[in-house]
């Protein structure tokens, strides 16, 4: 390893980012060269002094409760779907669809009997008057008088 | 429980993961506790505003929230979490010119930002060690905003190469040689400050 490797690699060393390998070539290479030491103890201070000094912020207790309440607020309406699992929520899907096939057709089928039933009724009524009717017209009815009969034959010319 | 940016346990985040996803809120404050503080300091970092930090670090967490069924895999939630957060940075205040509002100077509701005490500190060395913080609030706010991210996530952060790349969008290589540049910048700023 010459020096341009080993200054070019030496924050990913002292960030622990480089292969066991390449670590060891540093290593050895950090103890025998007395500038690429010094570049080395320069970047380590550098990078203490900054942590050291860098002063984090504090979380404020009430932040959690705006964020409680941001979450309840823009919750949907109902958890139930959220908590099921996906395979569950199609399961429901598909229940809730085939619920809606076998309604359906039992309505059809239903309104379908209903209609039947009418038609079969009103033919009934139908066929009972016309029969009615038949019958009224080959039965004399009593209560009604007779005519008399013409003597004029509006067919014969000595008539006319 | 105060949120704090100790280390978490992958199996207990993936449990609380698991359950906020399933509509725990308890689980998800956990989550909450354990990486605001985090997210807080890398916005502001970015946006170099304690409100606006504060406001972005909730909007964060109420999608984080939201968006939480859609987390492929549960080993990433970090750099998945500071994305977002990244992307609120970028959406709304890219164009916009960095706050100049002081850390101390009080929010809305007329409150400071709580910060550390530390009562082992005489005045002398309490001003030194604020004057060290603006130093390095300066040098931070002053990296180009390509160097300063990767920068806040790495040396203020400690996270992966890996995972910074994950949430910066870049290769691996781009990432190391920004860190890389980024550090010889700070370095530079803050050298008359180095006893080496």
């Amino acid at each position: 390893m010459d020096c341009r490797e080993c200054t070019d690699n030496l924050t990913a060393y002292l960030d622990g980012e480089l292969k066991a390998a390449d670590s060891a070539q540093m290593r050895s290479h950090l103890e025998s060269c007395v500038p690429c030491g010094d570049e080395l103890r320069s970047h380590e201070e550098a990078a203490d002094f900054v942590q050291s000094h860098a002063r984090d912020l504090e979380v404020r207790p009430e932040s959690w409760n705006a964020i409680y309440d941001r979450i309840h607020a823009e919750r949907p309406a109902s958890q139930f779907g959220l908590l099921l699992p996906k395979w569950s929520r199609l399961l429901a899907t598909t229940a809730m669809v085939a619920a809606f096939a076998v309604g359906y057709l039992w309505y059809q089928h239903d309104q379908k009997k209903s209609l039947d039933d009418y038609i079969s009724q009103y033919v009934k009524s139908r066929e009972a008057e016309f029969q009615l009717q038949t019958m009224n017209s080959f039965i004399p009815n009593p209560f009604t008088e007779a005519k008399p009969a013409s003597d004029t034959n509006p067919f014969r010319l000595e008539d006319r | 429980m105060n949120p704090s940016s100790a280390t978490v346990d992958p199996v207990e985040l993936r449990v609380w993961v698991q359950r906020a996803r399933k509509g725990d809120i308890g689980s998800y404050q956990r989550i909450y506790d354990s990486y605001a503080r985090k997210v807080l300091n890398f916005i502001y970092r970015m946006v170099h505003s304690p409100e606006e930090a504060e406001d972005l670090t909730q909007e964060t967490f109420v999608v984080v929230y939201q968006k939480l069924r859609t987390l492929k895999d549960i080993n990433r939630f970090e750099p998945w979490l500071f994305r977002i957060a990244r992307n609120f940075v970028y959406q709304k205040y890219r164009k916009r010119a960095p706050s100049t509002v002081s850390i101390d100077a009080p929010n809305e509701d007329g409150r400071l930002m709580p910060e550390p005490v530390d009562g082992r500190k005489n005045p002398d060395e309490a001003l030194q060690t604020e004057e060290l913080e603006g130093v390095i609030s300066d040098v931070i706010a002053g990296l180009p905003e390509k160097y300063r991210e990767v920068f806040v996530l790495a040396a203020l952060q400690h996270l992966s190469y890996e995972e910074i790349a994950d949430i910066v969008g870049r290769s691996l290589p781009s990432v190391k040689t920004d860190i890389h540049r980024a550090r010889l910048e700070v370095r530079e700023s803050v050298k008359r400050y180095l006893k080496v």
